[in-house]
């Protein structure tokens, strides 16, 4: 009895959409730590990207991250049955209390695994990656993922779901459960920095439910080759902090166990609605009203779609666990920030921003993929989509608020993301607050991003027969663009929303490389205008999911605005790519990555002879230096004294 | 007045659930009659604009629907056979949304509209709860107010009565009578009554064809003086079936009686029955079913 109801509740969350996404979420994020330079997770240092060391700090950080998850699981299975009202009809039946809730508890829990199955398999298929440095991977050692999905990730679940299960079955709640989500998180990373004292690190190391800190102290006096091929061995702190935890885990479900009240009477009564009937109904019979089609009502109709939308996204859970998610994982990245090798920084405007970019990078794109799918396909997954597809609004009408929809959430998370950021300069004492520089250095060009991303998704949604599909297609395109950057097909003008990256300065901002961007903004904006118009024109109504009828009346459609504004945004595409064209490759020399790698392979192979050849040294230098950042110039005068020291006359100097 | 001709479809499956409709249905009330999978909801969807049909073409007055299917919206008012709702959203906020997509935008007016509606199909106490928490039929009525909402020119119902009580029926019946005078009314139903009370037209479609059509009153008398009735023994009823043209058999008071279609009494017993539209459906099944047989 109760293997069959861990296996009923095992297969009723992994038919959730939540699954799905987590599952590809974690995928994707570890993937791209582990595949591109530029995203991080944590800081390994100098080992292989697959080696134990880097993929348990993986592992462990990703699992600070699944307790959103796990949590979503755990609730759900203790609550589900109140608020869909079928609770009375299972607990009538003969199933008793102990087999319901362990059944449940261990069912969940095993969903939320195999979600973090996700993160030592991305490791394991990332590594493979072709485009990956053969100096930065290690061999494959299965027993690696296998030690670190279980020594970790397993027992690190078992209490937290433990303990969140508790909770609901405490609250009732999704959202008290979530409020104690964050708690927990808060309270995790304060205690981590209160126990960062060296004479603390035995506390600091037990206290930890992630094993973070029990790797750190295990392994801080390992070399890179120890890291690279050994596990820590499950003794000492290390097995203390496991066997610990799997306590408090069994103490926090007699908790929840105890907390549990099977008859219906834990459950509360929804209070009713305001007083039925106040009113009195209008005697007159019903008189048809006319409905227009002006430019005003059309505009009433985006209004109300734009409504729905925006509440239907900002009202649901998710959001809030993303914005959750959003906030910790800045918070992580910006820690890196204002400390390295030892040295502290101030935490300047620049150094957050660059800090919030990095955190920032698959983010958006997860956010956009999801909520696309969500939004689009919504009506029909309600199976309100003939009556609302048969109304007169127009197409736009319906597309516009759901691609908008998606631009206020990444808006959303780019504003609660620098309050972070502010939040975090603020408790160092950094008080010199540019909110200025945050706009134009992050939020703006984060939200011209989102928009071309939320158009691409928005039309791919609105051209596949299936959800899922467009998912695909969506993370397709995401890989595709991976692997073409890193066979060496890099330029910026086929590369979707690709821009030239801003380097920022703490003296001098932006600086003019903000232009160069721009205009590959300009460009795509252009050509996601095209893709807009043509999402309208080919938008799904009604159970129509094959694209042919909607391809064939699209020549007839394209009269009118629709073709003006697709001819006005091809020929200013057109032209804008020329010109950058120009500036990119015939002003200016194209040069890939490998390119530039074979420059500095030639360089070296040329003028490595010389190496060794005797040079005078430069023993004075006096410069005056004057900059002009904004003419991007500088007028340096001065003189550097040279001397012979190696007691030898010299026949060449060398100057480069 | 809405034309079909040669419209056919065939979805993905392979299933051919349209072949060849030609119909013209003029104002008033138009049924639909026929056995479930006879195609009446995909006819009904192609004709909403939900769906493209394969091949033919559809036009509403000076519309092509096929090409310019936003301009019937404007004048549209549909009730698919089966629907969900947001959940959460309450019958009066929902009616609203939907006052609002076709197109009354004016605040006063909608605010009438909608009052009004949910007073016809009497929802007016409930209009505060959710429709996700409605029953079938209080949820069918809600389906039945927003077809009715704005001033549709051709109203489209896919089984409005399912799960309505009969008072409800009643209710409905009589408010679909009364708009039903100056516009198009598409109905599909299972109850053949209802047609012969509400319909000035009807269809009977089969198998994706349409096989009878013309007015309830000019089909039955068709069948004028031809339909013969008699009472008998369970055992004997496949002898009759063998031997005459059986088109109905049904139970009154745990006795067996069967309809038959011929020229004069078949035999001894048969007594003459005035022809009711039911009679003109089970023979128009009856013979379509025996040309299949025979082809
Ligand atoms: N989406 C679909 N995909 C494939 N076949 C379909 C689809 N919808 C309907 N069909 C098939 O088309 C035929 C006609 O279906 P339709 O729903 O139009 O019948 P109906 O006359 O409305 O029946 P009912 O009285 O049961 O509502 C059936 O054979 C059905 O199986
Ligand atoms: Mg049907």
């Amino acid at each position: 009895m109760l293997w069959r109801i861990v296996t009923f509740e095992l297969r009723y969350q992994l038919r959730t959409p939540l699954f799905l996404v987590s599952y590809a979420l974690f995928f994707l994020l570890t993937f791209g730590s582990v595949t591109i330079d530029q995203i991080q997770i944590g800081a390994p240092g100098n080992v292989h990207v697959n080696s134990p060391y880097a993929l348990l700090q993986t592992v462990a950080i990703m699992n600070v991250f699944g307790i959103f998850v796990l949590t979503a699981f755990v609730a759900n299975a203790v609550i589900r049955d109140d608020e869909s009202g079928f609770a009375p009809i299972v607990r009538s039946t003969r199933i008793t209390k102990f087999n319901y809730l362990v059944g449940r508890f261990l069912g969940a829990w095993l969903v939320a695994l195999i979600v973090m199955t996700s993160v030592p398999l991305a490791v394991l298929i990332g590594a493979l990656m072709p485009w990956l440095d053969v100096e930065k991977v290690g061999p494959l050692v299965l027993s690696h993922y296998v030690y670190a999905l279980f020594i970790y990730t397993a027992p690190t679940l078992l209490v937290a779901g433990a303990g969140f299960f508790a909770l609901a079955t405490a609250t009732r709640s999704m959202m008290w459960t979530y409020v104690g989500v964050v708690a927990f998180l808060v309270g995790y990373l304060t205690a981590q920095v209160l126990l960062a004292e060296p004479e603390l690190e035995t506390w600091s190391a037990l206290s930890d439910p992630f094993a973070l800190g029990s790797l750190a102290l295990e392994t801080r006096y390992w070399t890179a080759a120890e890291r690279s091929t050994q596990l820590p061995p499950v003794q000492g702190l290390l097995l203390y902090n496991r066997l610990l935890w799997i306590g408090v885990a069994a103490a926090l479900f007699v908790l929840a166990y105890a907390l549990f009240r099977f008859d219906a009477k834990g459950a509360k009564v929804r209070k009713s609605r305001r007083a039925k009937g106040a009113e009195t109904p209008p005697a007159a019979p019903y008189l048809p009203v006319s409905p227009r089609a002006d430019r005003r009502t059309k505009w009433r109709q985006f209004a109300a779609l734009t409504r729905f939308d925006m509440a239907f996204v900002f009202k649901s859970p998710a959001f809030f666990v993303l914005l959750a998610l959003g906030v910790l994982n800045t918070l992580g990245t910006l820690a890196t920030a204002v400390e390295s090798h030892g040295t502290q920084y101030f935490p300047v405007t620049r150094a957050m921003v660059e800090a919030l970019q990095g955190a920032f990078t698959l983010f958006p794109i997860i956010i956009a993929i999801y909520y696309s799918g969500e939004l689009v396909w919504r009506d029909r997954e309600r199976r309100i989509h003939e009556i609302v597809d048969a109304t007169a609004a127009p197409n736009w009408a319906f597309m516009v608020p759901k691609f908008a929809a998606i631009v206020l959430v990444l808006t959303a998370s780019f504003v609660v993301a620098t309050l972070a950021a502010i939040a975090f300069q603020l408790y160092h004492g950094y008080t010199r607050i540019e909110l200025a520089a945050y706009l134009w250095w992050f939020i703006v060009p984060g939200v011209i991003a989102a928009v071309l991303l939320a158009i691409l998704s928005v039309f791919v949604q609105a051209l596949v027969p299936h959800k899922a599909l467009g998912w695909a297609v969506m993370l397709v395109y995401i890989v595709a663009g991976v692997a073409l950057s890193g066979a060496g097909f890099e330029h910026n003008l086929y590369h979707y929303g690709g821009s030239p990256a801003v380097p920022l300065s703490d003296m001098n901002g932006m600086g003019r490389f903000w232009i160069g961007r721009a205009w590959f903004q300009a460009y795509w904006l252009g050509f996601a205008l095209i893709l807009l118009v043509l999402a309208h024109l080919l938008w799904r109504r009604g159970v129509e999911t094959s694209l042919r009828p909607r391809l064939r009346r699209l020549p007839a459609r394209l009269r009118g605005a629709p073709g003006r504004i697709i001819a006005a945004a091809a020929v200013s595409w057109v032209l804008l790519g020329g010109y950058i064209f120009y500036n990119t490759n015939v002003l200016n020399e194209y040069l890939t990555e490998n390119d530039l790698d074979e420059y500095a392979a030639d360089f070296e192979r040329t003028l490595l002879h010389f190496e060794s050849t005797p040079q005078p040294r430069i023993i004075d230098v006096k410069l005056a230096v004057d900059l002009y950042p904004k003419q991007v110039r500088a007028i340096t005068k001065g003189e550097y004294t040279l001397e012979n020291r190696t007691g030898m006359p010299l026949s060449e100097v060398h100057v480069r | 007045m809405l034309s079909l001709s040669g419209v056919t479809h065939i979805y993905p499956t392979g299933t051919r659930a349209l072949d060849n409709v030609a119909l013209e249905i003029p104002k008033g009330m138009f049924g639909l009659l026929g056995p479930n999978g006879a195609g009446k909801s995909t006819l009904m969807r192609c004709i909403a604009t939900l769906q493209t049909p394969s091949q033919g073409s559809i036009r509403f007055g000076d519309i092509d629907v096929l090409a310019e299917p936003e301009r019937l919206r404007a004048m549209l008012g549909y009730l698919p056979q089966d629907f969900g709702v947001y959940p959460r959203v309450s019958a009066y906020d929902l009616l609203d949304h939907l006052a609002v997509l076709k197109g009354i935008a004016n605040r006063a007016e909608r605010k009438e509209a909608v009052e009004t509606l949910l007073a016809q199909v009497n929802l007016w106490n409930v209009r505060k709860l959710p429709v996700a928490g409605f029953s079938g039929g209080m949820r069918q009525r809600f389906g039945i107010a927003q077809a009715l909402l704005g001033n549709p020119k051709l109203v489209i119902v896919d089984e409005p009565t399912a799960g309505l009580d009969p008072e409800e029926r009643n209710r409905f019946n009589n408010l679909l009578a009364e708009i039903g005078e100056n516009i198009v009314v598409i109905l599909s139903t299972h109850i053949v009554d209802d047609v012969t009370d509400l319909c000035s037209r009807t269809a009977i479609i089969v198998d994706g064809r349409i096989v009878q059509v013309g007015a309830p009153t000019e089909l039955i008398a068709r069948l004028k003086g031809r339909v013969w009735q008699k009472t008998i023994p369970k055992a004997e009823l496949e002898d009759y079936r063998a031997r005459m043209n059986v088109i109905s058999t049904r139970l009154r008071a745990g006795q067996t009686v069967i309809h038959v279609v011929a020229d004069e009494a078949p035999e001894h017993g048969f007594e003459p029955v005035a022809a009711e539209l039911e009679d003109l459906y089970f023979a128009t099944l009856a013979s379509t079913r025996r040309r299949a047989v025979a082809a």
